[in-house]
């Protein structure tokens, strides 16, 4: 009882005990541009989650009437197509909407793939002398490919067979995120690998590891949390990047089919009509608008998470 | 510093090996083999041949081995029999692309140029623009410059190279006619009328590449100043009366250089997936047009060795860096 009528007195106090996460988000929004970029980003995750409830105007289908879809090819914006209509009449609104989601989703589960695996390896080759030599060679090896031309080649090649057996456009997603997901995770393992170095050398891994704990519980329990820290500002980075290396494959035509939309495969279709310019300009503003607001937030946890700066 | 050059060479054979094997196997490996492309009319006695032709009858490794033989050993051949009219050769099988019929060296020496020339003008471009910005706005943090220049190159780092380009394409040719959007490559430069052709023609894939790269290294360039200039050395040397210019483009320069080298070396990578976009943007016909025609008709020898070579220039690149570390801190050199 006596606790809990002396709490508020405690937290009103500015020497309350404050936890690290809340001293991150204080210094997250001293970040003007991180801030900024969270609004830009919220604001468009609710553009194309919950925009699609409201807009509803058909994406994918073309008009079955050809003579209606002819009269409604390349309209200039107006009430009925706030961004106007593509080549075959649908409108760019609810196209940008979907193309969003699926993006947006290409990229995040594509930087999931990638943290996971490069957690998992630098996690294993930092803390076991054993592994480190030969996971360091490969993540090496990895970092000396030519990166763009053999996600080309993997989603060309292995495209079709995933394609057959999901579908087409489920196929692409997975050929998607697997292709980025093994050629990005290489900074990741890098400096998780750094981090476990040092944080292993600590007094209370040290304790830890003289009560008898398992390796695996000293990673998962001790080590894994004291290094989340940099692999969140990874995170966000690879967001971005993931996103433009969609867009990138499905520009040159190799990622999804272009009646489906993505925003790289309308910049693509947009491109071979180029009498009307303004259709590139939104799905390009869109994809250049989301990958800024991600990497000012990768700037903003950087700072928030680096102990040096956070305080000052 | 020889020792160290030799020992940081002998370290690149295995890697390149090892990515040989790897590039060789993804794409040998992929379901959708040449043998796939033979029409169904074919007999199969005849298809036989034709797929012992191509030699895709063989076990992987041995297959490996002789593409490893002919990349390193029969093309080179070939190479000094042009350069010097020999005959060391002797018509041994050279790597041939399944779609075109002609030696794969023949058709990427024909494409090779086009994209250096714009890569590398734009690089250096790039560099060039980088450092001394990156430098400028270290040295005055928080001033209106460095505000400026900080928010362009993160603008100029998150919009992709192929909106940039088509950007540049309405604003520069649609708009106002000042280049061409379209790269001529059969263009010879033989006067002073060609050659400004050829910088018209080039100016904006260059423009467009360059803005990216030089936005990415005057961020590195910016971050490794600050570190520097806030040092006690960089104390020292200002105590002892040196000039504001010596500290800053001497003391700080230096050591800021290598994280620089390393983004500038490392980057490369990153330079050819721009290469193969802008040369799709604006029509060039380079090594990055070759390589997604070539996906495209499932010419294999032809993405292998494209992919190869790619890789074989970011070792390269790799080992440039090494050895540049070693010029620049003379304790790497003894590690």
């Amino acid at each position: 009882m006596t606790d809990a009528t002396a709490a508020p007195a405690i937290l009103d106090r500015e020497d309350a005990p404050r936890s690290l996460w809340r001293d991150v988000w204080d210094q997250f929004r001293m970040h003007r541009g991180a801030t900024i970029g969270l609004w830009v980003l919220a604001s468009l995750l609710i553009f194309v989650l919950i925009g699609p409830l409201f807009w509803t105007a058909e994406p994918i289908k073309v008009n079955p009437n050809t003579a209606e879809m002819f009269k409604s090819r390349n309209l200039s914006p107006s009430w009925s197509n706030p961004l106007g209509t593509d080549q075959v009449g649908r409108d760019i609104m609810a196209r940008l909407m979907l193309g969003g989601k699926v993006s947006l989703a290409v990229g995040f589960v594509a930087m999931a793939v990638a943290v996971f695996l490069g957690t998992l390896i630098g996690l294993l080759s930092g803390y076991f002398r054993r592994l480190d030599g030969a996971l360091m060679r490969l993540t090496d090896l990895f970092l000396s490919l030519p990166l763009l031309p053999l996600i080309l080649v993997l989603t060309f090649l292995y495209g079709p067979a995933l394609k057959e057996a999901f579908g087409p456009n489920l196929g692409t997603f997975f050929i998607l995120i697997m292709a980025i997901g093994l050629t990005s995770w290489m900074h990741v393992a890098r400096i998780v690998r750094g981090q476990v170095l040092a944080v292993k050398e600590r007094e209370f891994v040290l304790a830890a590891r003289s009560i008898g704990t398992p390796a695996r519980r000293i990673i998962s329990r001790h080590i894994l949390p004291n290094v989340l820290a940099p692999v969140m500002v990874a995170a966000a980075l690879g967001v971005a990047n993931a996103i433009i290396t969609e867009s990138v494959v499905s520009f040159l035509g190799q990622g999804f089919q272009s009646d489906f939309s993505t925003w790289g495969s309308m910049l693509n279709s947009a491109y071979y009509n180029q009498t009307y310019p303004m259709q590139m300009v939104w799905p390009g503003l869109a994809i250049s608008l989301t990958v800024l607001s991600v990497n000012y937030v990768g700037d903003g946890l950087r700072d928030a998470l680096d102990p040096r700066i956070r305080g000052r | 510093m020889l020792t160290y050059t030799l020992r940081r060479l002998l370290v690149a054979i295995p890697t390149l090996l090892l990515i040989s094997l790897v590039i060789f196997l993804l794409v040998d490996l992929a379901p959708g083999s040449p043998a796939s492309e033979i029409p169904l009319t074919v007999p199969p006695e005849v298809k036989a041949k034709m797929i012992e032709a191509m030699g895709i009858n063989e076990p992987v490794h041995i297959r490996y081995l002789l593409w490893l033989k002919q990349f390193f050993w029969t093309e080179p051949l070939y190479a000094i029999d042009a350069a010097f009219g020999t005959n060391y050769a002797d018509g041994a099988p050279r790597i041939i692309s399944y779609s075109s019929k002609v030696p794969v060296m023949d058709y990427i020496g024909e494409r090779l140029p086009q994209t250096l020339i714009v890569i590398g003008t734009a690089y250096v471009v790039a560099i060039l623009i980088a450092l001394p910005i990156g430098i400028y706005s270290a040295y005055r943090q928080y001033s209106w410059f460095d505000q400026v220049g900080t928010f362009v190159s993160m603008v100029g780092y998150s919009v992709p190279t192929f909106f940039t380009g088509l950007l540049a394409i309405i604003i520069f040719t649609t708009w106002l006619g000042w280049f061409p959007s379209i790269y001529n490559t059969s263009l010879e430069v033989v006067d002073w009328e060609t050659f400004k052709q050829q910088v018209r023609q080039m100016f904006l894939p260059v423009a467009v590449l360059a803005l990216f790269n030089a936005a990415e290294l005057s961020r590195y360039t910016r971050s490794a100043m600050l570190e520097n200039l806030s040092q006690d050395y960089a104390r020292t040397a200002r105590a002892k009366g040196l000039s504001e210019r010596t500290v800053v483009l001497k003391h700080v320069l230096r050591n800021s250089m290598i994280p620089v080298i390393t983004v500038i070396t490392l980057g490369l990578p990153a330079v050819f997936a721009g290469a193969i976009v802008t040369e799709q943007v604006f029509k060039i016909n380079g090594i990055g047009a070759a390589l997604i025609g070539a996906i495209h008709v499932n010419d294999l020898p032809v993405v292998q060795t494209i992919a190869f070579i790619t890789a074989i220039l970011i070792v390269l690149f790799n080992l440039v860096a090494d050895i540049l570390y070693g010029i620049l801190d003379p304790r790497i050199r003894y590690d």
